[in-house]
C-alpha cells in the first residue's frame, strides 16, 4: 500500500507540472496540448499548431477565452516569456505572436526609475476581461538586479493583418495600457 | 491491487517522461563585483577563421563553422543595434560577475548548454520568433563599425522586446568586440544580426 501511495504521489506531481499537457477549452470542444509543439486539439486530433519550436521551453501557461474561440499561451524560456495566441476567424484557426515596440521597455524603465537594461521578462496570463481582452501579469528584471511587477491588457484586434514569415498574423494581438505595480 | 499498482507505475512513467522540464530556472543573484583589468576578456580568437568558400559572405566562424549551403534571404534583419553580450552557458562565468548570467541556454549541444565563450551564437527575441527563426538556425553577425562578420547560430532566448543585438562572447570576439567579465562591452560597439529561418539543418564546415 505504501508503494502504491508513493506511485500515486509521483503521478500527481508529474501531472501537476508546469508544462501544460492538456488544457481544455471552457466548452470542452478543444484542448491545448504541449510537448514537442503546442497544438489545438479537437476530438483527440491535433488540428492547429500554435507554437512550433519548444526547444528551451521551461513552462507553459495556457488560458482560454470564456467563449473558447481564443487561447493564449505564455511560453517561458527562462529569460523571457513570449505570448502566443490562436483564435478562430471565419471558422479557421489563426495564430499570432505578441511583438511590442522596443520602446515599451524604455517607458517602463522610466516609470520605475530603474537603471540598466531589461535582462529578464517573465509573463503569465491573468483574467479575461471579455472574450477579446486578457490581463497579462509580468515581472521585469534589470541588469541592476532591480525587479518590478507590471501588467497590461492583451487585446485581440480586428485590424487587418499580414502574415509574417513565421506564419503569425501581425498585429492580431496587441499589448496595451502597460502599468508598473 | 497488483493490477492497480502496475497501472499507477505505467501512468507515472508516461507522465514523467512526457513534455519538458517544468521548473523555472532563475539565476541566483550574486554579489556586486567591480571588474578589474584582469577581468577583461582580451579578444581571444576562437575557432578557425574561414573565408572564401561561403557564397553568402566572407564571414569567419567561431564554433559552429560556416553554413555549407546557400541560405537565401534572411527572415529577420535587426538593423544597427548596440551590441550586448550574453555569457550564458559559459562554465567560467557566474552571477558574481554578470548578474544576468544563466548556466543554461535554450539550445544545447550533446545535451549541454551552449558555451558562450566557445560558440558564436545570437539571442532570439519575439520579433525573430515571429519571423520564423528557431533555435539552431543560422545567423550572420556584423560589426557595423568595422565590417567584420561571423557566422553564428540562434541558441538562446532573451526578453521578448529586447533589441536583437545580443550575442555570445565568442561571436563578439570574432568580430573584434571587447567586453568585460560582467558582460559590459568596451565602448559602444554596434552590430547587425541577420537570421535565416529554417536553416538549422544546414551543416557547418
Amino acid at each position: 500500500m505504501k508503494i502504491l501511495s508513493l506511485n500515486l504521489t509521483i503521478l500527481f506531481l508529474s501531472l501537476g507540472s508546469g508544462l501544460a499537457q492538456n488544457v481544455a477549452s471552457p466548452n470542452g470542444q478543444y484542448s491545448l496540448t504541449g510537448g514537442t509543439a503546442a497544438r489545438v486539439v479537437e476530438h483527440g486530433a491535433a488540428i492547429f499548431t500554435v507554437v512550433d519550436d519548444m526547444q528551451g521551453v521551461k513552462h507553459l501557461d495556457v488560458s482560454w477565452s470564456p467563449d473558447s474561440s481564443r487561447v493564449v499561451v505564455a511560453v517561458d524560456f527562462v529569460r523571457g516569456s513570449y505570448i502566443y495566441a490562436a483564435y478562430l476567424q471565419d471558422g479557421k484557426w489563426q495564430r499570432a505572436l505578441e511583438v511590442d515596440p522596443q520602446s515599451i521597455y524604455d517607458d517602463l524603465t522610466k516609470q520605475v526609475g530603474a537603471s540598466g537594461r531589461v535582462v529578464k521578462d517573465l509573463r503569465a496570463p491573468g483574467n479575461w476581461l471579455d472574450n477579446r481582452r486578457l490581463t497579462v501579469n509580468g515581472k521585469l528584471t534589470f541588469s541592476s538586479q532591480q525587479q518590478v511587477a507590471f501588467s497590461y491588457t492583451l487585446t485581440f484586434t480586428d485590424a487587418p493583418t499580414q502574415v509574417s514569415r513565421g506564419g503569425f498574423n501581425e498585429g492580431a494581438i496587441k499589448g496595451e495600457d502597460f502599468r508598473i505595480h | 491491487m497488483r493490477s492497480l499498482l502496475a497501472w499507477s507505475f505505467v501512468i507515472a512513467l508516461i507522465a514523467s517522461i512526457s513534455g519538458c522540464d517544468d521548473s523555472i530556472s532563475s539565476p541566483s543573484d550574486g554579489g556586486s563585483g567591480t571588474p578589474t583589468q584582469n577581468d577583461l576578456a582580451q579578444g581571444q580568437q576562437i575557432g578557425n577563421a574561414v573565408s572564401g568558400n561561403q557564397p553568402v559572405s566572407n564571414a569567419g566562424s567561431a564554433g559552429f563553422g560556416t553554413p555549407q549551403d546557400q541560405l537565401g534571404d534572411p527572415a529577420f534583419s535587426s538593423g544597427t543595434q548596440v551590441a550586448r553580450i550574453d555569457t550564458d552557458g559559459d562554465p567560467n562565468e557566474s552571477t558574481t560577475y554578470d548578474h544576468s548570467y544563466n548556466p543554461e541556454t535554450s539550445g544545447t549541444i550533446d545535451g549541454q548548454p551552449v558555451d558562450s565563450s566557445q560558440y558564436a551564437y545570437v539571442v532570439r527575441n519575439a520579433a525573430m520568433a515571429a519571423a520564423g527563426v528557431q533555435i539552431g538556425d543560422w545567423a550572420l553577425v556584423t560589426n557595423v563599425d568595422t565590417g567584420e562578420q561571423v557566422w553564428a547560430r540562434v541558441e538562446d532566448n532573451g526578453p521578448a522586446n529586447a533589441p536583437a543585438g545580443e550575442i555570445s562572447e565568442a561571436a563578439a570576439t570574432a568580430v573584434g568586440i571587447q567586453f568585460q567579465k560582467n558582460s559590459n562591452t568596451i565602448g559602444n560597439p554596434m552590430v547587425s544580426v541577420q537570421a535565416f529561418a529554417h536553416s538549422g539543418s544546414i551543416a557547418g564546415n
